[in-house]
């Protein structure tokens, strides 16, 4: 069997219908990057969302939706709708159930990264992935009011060092307006990466947070400032906090001390449990998946339908030429595997294209990605990718197979005699 | 990879049951002693005596709801439903079994003899969070509380399949 | 296959064929033969049964009865597959027209013949050493003598060139028998005579048999012998030309 011959033909073939091949081959090479993304960026959302956060018993906010507090508290997407009180967070976290406690505060910017008031507990008890703690980079946590550490993306983007000097800005959008310059703050640490919101952020004490807002109690600048200085006498102990986390000592108290929290008649607030949250949230986000891959499929299936009649149309014009190879020779089976393999090498080659473009896709939109929480490594592109893309190829063989059946069956048919 | 789920399905219900026979069914009533009656007002009073209104309650004895000793190092197969306590993007390895869905949210949470904290012995790959399990595994009932361990009702090397109706 | 000299290279009996849908048989031939080195002139006027003879010698038809020996080989005996090699290795084919496949160059056209069919291949390899040699040893015979069109693409010759190209094709590798179907009806009158004069002192060169084709009755003189096909042919024996035309 001259396979290699029939493939050599078929590539020949191809080469000379050079303006319908290219744009045949880039329809293929779109629809599969299309289907290589819509799948990764779903199962890398996935992953890079549960590995945000581990080993967190309860996530406590003001009472809102379970999904709403784990995005503002975790992802840092969104806002809370009201603060905690102070009290109450202490109350709660007093209790012998609870082994640890995180308490966080968030309303700021800084060059479009957020701000977080936390404690040291936060550097101490966070855990993200397969329970890994965070790491520093350089420096370490904070100790003084107007100390903060910054996160692995932070640093990389705006290229600070430790002892370099930030303002933060009121809200979540930094403008210049809006800013607190007089209470600069210096950098102490910079955490390693996590491929979580948490390279994305920027961390001061809660004191720290207090000590900016000193002077804004009334929403916005008061015309009497408080120094830096000054405020540093000042009481500087939180009077409330946006959200916290939980860790107990026995698992199996979670569910008595969610019910205790969401009872709690002091004050209105959610309790929820970190797992659950999440899969609430790939439910909702669920449909939508679903609909972007059967889009991308239906896409991929287009791409054939026009490679298909692209051949089918070539076909006519062919009739000749394998009237001629059949005079040499060549074997009806040989001509269908001559039409057939040209949909196989549109379909290796465009995948591999598909592919590529991928991976240079990837790499590019990087930053894009880290803003809404998505980490999608090069790695990423696995086996599952490469069952996929043999799916593509197993297709197009069989979409392969129509023009090379009829160009079997008109090779029989036709004979010497060739209606031109 | 709806057909990836499919055959994760199928080879879990054909694979435990070659070894169903060492593992017992129990209800989730033979983990209640006999004698104990749950008590409503239990997690009323929660934060130190002090119940939601502000009065100051009484707190009972014991810290936990009791539990059947008899049940310790037993193999047991035990139907229920999933919390994820220990999960990553692709599997779950540890998780509450709970004898009903929404045990956290709309009625009073279940006393502790009636939570299981399940160890498996391979993390599963998640599937549908909200479907009913069997866990089968050694049962550990424990009463007092050590450093490592915590009280109450747990099972390690335990295999999960889906519960059929 | 027997190469003695006294066994006719090509022997038909009784040959019928009608086409699948048919109602009446298209060929009819009681006799036909053809000896070794033997050039032969079909004269067939539209009609006569020709194209379809044609492939029923190259065992692209299968005859419904009869026997086809080729080289001793009862070819309307032999399988799809052997009737496809046996094509391959013995027979060489000139069209009337697009002889070549159009995204091939010239030298990938005429060595196509040897990639179906390995006994070719040899004998070509033999004659030259490499196939392009022999190639262009072929081609220069039939004068075209420039190198450089071995690696022209298709397009870029004449209709003269592209026939005579074709002739190459056929003849490479000596296949015992070249037949050649209204070879020079594209061709204008001077390069007629001059590509069939080519075309038959190769084929003399190589000891190969043609079978020519043609309507074209001033090309017979070249010939050792001339076949009437309207005669040969009992199927279109009888009929008044009109129908011959319609009988197909």
């Amino acid at each position: 069997m001259n396979l290699l011959l029939l493939l050599k033909l078929t590539f020949k073939s191809i080469l000379n219908r050079k303006f319908t091949s290219y744009l045949t081959l880039f329809s293929i090479c779109i629809s599969v990057f299309l289907l290589l993304g819509v799948d990764t960026v779903r199962k890398e959302a996935k992953h890079s969302f549960t590995n945000t956060i581990s080993g967190t018993d309860l996530l406590v906010g003001a009472r809102s939706g379970s999904v709403q507090l784990l995005l503002y508290s975790v992802f840092r997407i969104g806002n809370a709708t009201n603060n905690i009180g102070w009290d109450s967070y202490q109350k709660i976290s007093a209790h012998r159930s609870v082994a640890w406690s995180i308490p966080i505060s968030l309303g700021d910017s800084h060059k479009g990264f957020r701000v977080m008031g936390t404690t040291e507990a936060y550097f101490k008890h966070y855990r993200f992935a397969d329970e890994q703690a965070l790491g520093f980079k350089a420096g370490k946590a904070f100790s003084a009011v107007y100390d903060t550490v910054i996160g692995a993306e932070v640093a990389e983007k705006l290229g600070y060092q430790l002892g370099d000097e930030l303002t933060l800005a009121h809200g979540v959008y930094d403008t210049d307006f809006a800013r607190h310059d007089d209470k600069p703050f210096v950098l102490t640490g910079i955490l390693a990466r996590t491929g979580t919101p948490v390279d994305r952020t920027i961390h001061i004490s809660l004191q720290g947070i207090e000590a900016l807002h000193i002077d804004w109690k009334t929403g916005t600048r008061s015309r009497e400032t408080v120094s830096a200085q000054n405020a540093l006498k000042l009481e500087l102990q939180p009077t409330q906090i946006t959200a916290f986390m939980l860790g107990l000592n026995s698992k199996m108290d979670i569910f008595r001390v969610q019910r205790a929290i969401n009872s709690y008649k002091k004050e209105p607030m959610l309790a929820v449990l970190p797992g659950l949250a999440l899969g609430e949230l790939w439910q909702l986000i669920d449909v939508a998946e679903k609909a972007l891959l059967v889009i991308a499929v239906f896409v991929l299936l287009n791409s054939f339908v026009g490679l298909l009649t692209v051949i089918l149309t070539s076909l006519n014009e062919r009739r000749r030429e394998i009237a001629i190879l059949r005079s040499l020779g060549c074997r009806p089976i040989q001509i269908f595997i001559l039409l057939a393999s040209e949909s196989l090498l549109f379909a290796i080659v465009g995948c591999f294209l598909g592919a590529l473009l991928f991976l240079i896709a990837t790499v590019l939109s990087h930053s894009i990605l880290q803003e809404y929480g998505l980490h999608i490594p090069l790695s990423s592109f696995g086996s599952e990718q490469l069952v996929l893309i043999a799916a593509v190829i197993g297709v197009s063989f069989l979409v392969g197979s129509i023009p090379g059946y009829r160009a079997y069956k008109q090779s029989l048919a036709d004979g010497m005699s060739i209606k031109l | 990879m709806h057909t990836l789920r499919i055959l994760l399905l199928l080879m879990l219900t054909i694979s435990p049951m070659a070894n169903s026979d060492e593992y017992k069914e129990v209800t989730w009533d033979d983990l209640m002693p006999e004698s104990w009656v749950p008590s409503v007002t239990e997690d009323q009073a929660f934060f130190e005596g002090e119940t939601f209104d502000g009065t100051v309650v009484e707190l009972p004895k014991t810290e936990f709801s009791p539990i059947v000793n008899t049940l310790d190092k037993q193999k047991l197969k035990l139907p229920g439903y999933m919390i994820p306590i220990k999960f990553n993007a692709s599997s779950v390895s540890e998780f509450l079994l709970v004898p009903y869905v929404g045990a956290c949210v709309h009625t009073p949470p279940p006393p502790e003899n009636q939570i299981v904290y399940v160890s498996l012995k391979k993390p599963l790959v998640t599937q549908d969070l909200w479907a009913p399990v069997w866990v089968s595994g050694t049962m550990k009932a424990q009463l007092s509380m050590t450093k490592y361990a915590t009280a109450g009702y747990h099972m390690t090397e335990a295999v999960m399949e889906v519960y059929e109706y | 296959m027997s190469t003695d000299t006294n066994t006719p290279l090509l022997s038909v009996e009784n040959l019928r064929f009608r086409w699948p849908s048919g109602q009446r048989d298209v060929i009819e031939i009681p006799e036909l033969s053809i000896q070794q080195g033997e050039r032969v002139f079909i004269k067939g006027e539209s009609g006569s049964g020709k194209t379809t003879l044609l492939s029923l010698l190259g065992g692209i038809n299968l005859p419904d009865s009869g026997t086809i020996k080729l080289i001793g080989t009862d070819i309307a005996q032999l399988k799809q597959s052997h009737r496809d090699q046996f094509r391959a290795d013995h027979i060489g084919f000139v069209f009337q027209l697009f002889n070549l496949i159009p995204y091939l160059s010239v030298l990938e056209n005429i060595t196509l013949a040897c990639a179906f069919s390995k006994c070719r291949k040899a004998k070509a390899l033999a004659k030259s050493g490499t196939l392009e040699d022999e190639a262009y040893r072929l081609l220069s015979h039939l004068q075209l003598q420039d190198r450089r069109l071995l690696a022209k693409p298709v397009s870029d010759l004449s209709v003269g060139q592209q026939q005579r190209v074709a002739a190459a094709r056929a003849l490479i590798g000596s296949p015992e028998l070249i037949i050649a179907d209204e070879p020079t009806s594209a061709l204008d009158a001077d390069t007629r005579e001059h590509f069939l004069s080519l075309l038959l002192s190769e084929c003399e060169y190589s000891g190969s048999s043609v079978l020519f084709v043609s309507h074209d009755p001033s090309l017979e003189n070249s010939f050792d012998r001339s076949i009437y096909l309207s005669a040969l042919n009992r199927a279109v024996v009888g009929l008044p030309a009109d129908q011959q035309e319609s009988a197909l």
